[in-house]
């Protein structure tokens, strides 16, 4: 049943996500195109002009992407499950939590997804900018660079020597902590939407205003537990006698923390659609 | 298209009497079969469980028997079928008569209208 | 054998507003049961209950002696007064989601039904009207070979020859072990295809009896028994 219902998520969800990647990689394509014609190279104040509202629109149109997917996410989470489309969504033979499950993990997928699409269009860029600075030149420095084959090297070097285990370790620490701090993005929009179920009317209204709530919530307690770790056993203890120690425990704790909170967000949410479901 | 039936009396007694006219008047041959209590439900537009009562009431009147194998039939007793035809017609007769008098008609001007319509040809 | 559904001091109160009031019935098998009350009375507010859209305030509902939840859901069938339909999708795709999720769908029979009232497999849900859509959630329901059916105002925005043609649908799908529990205000069209009626008003059951009791007793019509019922409140 749940890859049922995962796989009926993605056909439903994929095609919005996927037309603003598209979008993004269009843009993209056009920068790279102009960055690679002497078209900068005109010396004009109107040129100049131009190119910086096209970097302010480049980045206006990855925050507008960026947000377009959350918002999507939140209002596909709102629709399927507290509008009419819910009559069908809360009667099909599945659990509550499978229901949230297969949201959560298609939405989180695209926003993976949208996040490396981001990084990608920033790289080309970049690399086209530095082609039409330096010519072919450039890649073939890249080519030539010791130090990039040295890094690969090392890199190699880690995942296959025992003693260089813990960076590998702390690599994928980081890649899990990006995945979890995704779940727990989505989850805030997802327990600010099922607790403005609890509101009569204007429950859209509601909503939004339990996300902010959670918003400034999580900001107090993130700077709290930052300023709690920094100054608790600050400066005498060996333990945070360096800064790199320091921001382990920031890491790690936080980790644990965000991994918490999305465990409760999502028993809370699951909880909401289970025992307080009231369709109107 | 569904049978036609009243507002004011049961339904399932309203399915006897349409049941009973389709076989008297051929419909439904002596010893012929009968189509299944659902599709007769479906054919009328009414609750397959009152086409069952109905049906149940005509086989305890011994107009339809139910064979094990091969669903209800009409019984094959054509004195039956005569007995009910016969009934069936006084009752209309009796209908007829009380509603002409309900218009103010005597027996006798009943008849000599009756005969005047039949001689018109009707 | 046990009631099909079983409905216990039910309560539901909206701000204040007592919407269902502590009301019990039985739902027995093999039954058309019609759910009948001016609009407002609680109807909606009881099917939601019945399956799981609405949390009761107090009371329980229990089908095959079973809470709302997963087990009573794959086997009851429910057609809410709203449209749900996605309108991504096309009339064949919605049916394969039915297929895929409920295990007693019975796909052949709904392309059947789809085809007699001349619904096109493959256009797509937000080109049909809103009678056509509401056919094909019907016939959806339908389709299924459930224990309990609920149908919230079957046939209230569809044309008198579609009409005809679900109510036939309706008499001919069912069997003895599976009971229709269905809400309308126009029961003259539906009448005769009732074994027992529940009158309810204000959130509570006025009256549950039998259609021909109405007619035996009252020598008139379940239409104007209601009438009379609702007129003299």
């Amino acid at each position: 049943m749940f890859v049922k219902l995962f796989k009926y998520e993605w056909k439903t969800f994929w095609k919005v996500p996927a037309a603003i990647n598209l979008v993004l990689l269009i843009v993209t394509l056009v920068g790279m195109a102009t960055l690679v014609t002497p078209f900068w190279d005109i010396d004009s104040l109107a040129i100049d002009m131009l190119s910086v509202t096209a970097i302010m629109f480049y980045v206006a149109a990855i925050i507008a992407g960026l947000i377009a997917v959350v918002v999507y996410t939140a209002i596909r989470f709102y629709r399927n499950i507290y509008t009419d489309e819910g009559y069908l969504t809360n009667t099909l033979p599945v659990t509550p939590r499978m229901i949230i499950l297969s949201k959560l993990l298609v939405s989180s997928l695209w926003s993976i997804i949208s996040g490396i699409v981001v990084f990608l269009s920033i790289f080309m860029l970049i690399f086209s900018a530095a082609y039409s600075f330096e010519g072919v030149r450039f890649f073939r420095d890249l080519l030539e660079f010791d130090e990039l084959w040295e890094a690969w090297g090392y890199l190699l070097g880690i995942t296959t020597d025992a003693r260089y285990f813990g960076i590998l370790l702390r690599i994928l620490f980081s890649i899990l902590y990006t995945v979890v701090r995704v779940f727990f993005s989505i989850l805030m929009l997802y327990t600010a939407i099922s607790l403005g179920q609890l509101f009569h009317r204007h429950k859209i209204a509601g909503a939004v205003a339990w996300y902010i709530a959670e918003y400034v919530f999580v900001q107090m307690v993130s700077s709290i537990f930052s300023t709690v770790l920094l100054y608790h056993n600050w400066p005498d203890s060996y333990f945070f006698s360096n800064f790199e120690s320091y921001y382990i425990m920031v890491s790690y704790g936080g980790f644990l923390l965000t991994t918490l909170c999305c465990i409760g967000m999502f028993f809370l949410s699951e909880f909401m659609l289970k025992k307080r479901l009231n369709l109107d | 298209m569904a049978w036609n039936l009243d507002a004011d009396k049961p339904i399932y007694a309203q399915l006897m009497e349409i049941i009973q006219m389709q076989i008297v008047s051929g419909k439904y041959q002596a010893g012929g079969r009968l189509p299944s209590v659902r599709e007769l439900a479906a054919e009328a537009s009414v609750n397959p469980n009152t086409m069952q009562k109905a049906l149940a009431e005509l086989e305890r009147n011994g107009l339809i028997n139910t064979q094990r194998t091969s669903g209800r039939t009409v019984t094959e007793d054509h004195e039956k079928i005569r007995l009910t035809r016969a009934a069936l017609a006084d009752e209309y007769i009796r209908n007829f008569f009380r509603m002409m008098k309900e218009l103010g008609y005597s027996e006798e001007e009943i008849v000599t209208l009756v005969e005047q319509i039949l001689k018109e040809g009707a | 054998m046990e009631a099909l559904a079983e409905i216990r001091g039910l309560t539901k109160v909206f701000d204040n507003h007592l919407a269902v009031n502590n009301m019990n019935l039985i739902i027995p098998r093999g039954k058309i049961i019609g759910l009948l009350g001016p609009n407002g009375s609680g109807k909606s507010t009881l099917i939601k209950m019945m399956n799981g859209l609405l949390t009761p305030t107090a009371g329980t509902v229990l089908i095959n002696g079973r809470e709302p939840g997963v087990a009573t859901k794959e086997r009851g069938a429910y057609l809410p007064e709203r449209t749900y339909l996605q309108n991504g999708m096309k009339v064949c795709d919605i049916v394969d989601f039915f297929c895929d999720f409920y295990a007693d769908f019975d796909r052949e029979r709904a392309f059947t039904m789809l085809g007699n009232l001349g619904v096109p497999f493959t256009a797509p849900l937000k080109t049909l009207s809103k009678g056509t859509k509401e056919k094909v959630q019907l016939i959806l329901v339908m389709s299924r070979r459930a224990d309990l059916y609920i149908l919230d105002e079957p046939i209230a925005g569809v044309d008198p020859a579609a009409r005809d043609y679900i109510l036939r649908t309706i008499i001919t799908n069912y069997n003895e072990n599976s009971s229709i529990l269905l809400s309308t205000h126009l029961i003259t069209d539906i009448e005769n295809i009732l074994d027992e009626v529940i009158l309810i008003r204000e959130g509570m059951v006025l009256a549950h009896m039998s259609v021909d009791q109405i007619r035996e007793e009252y020598g008139q019509s379940v239409d104007s028994y209601f009438r009379r019922v609702f007129a003299c409140l």
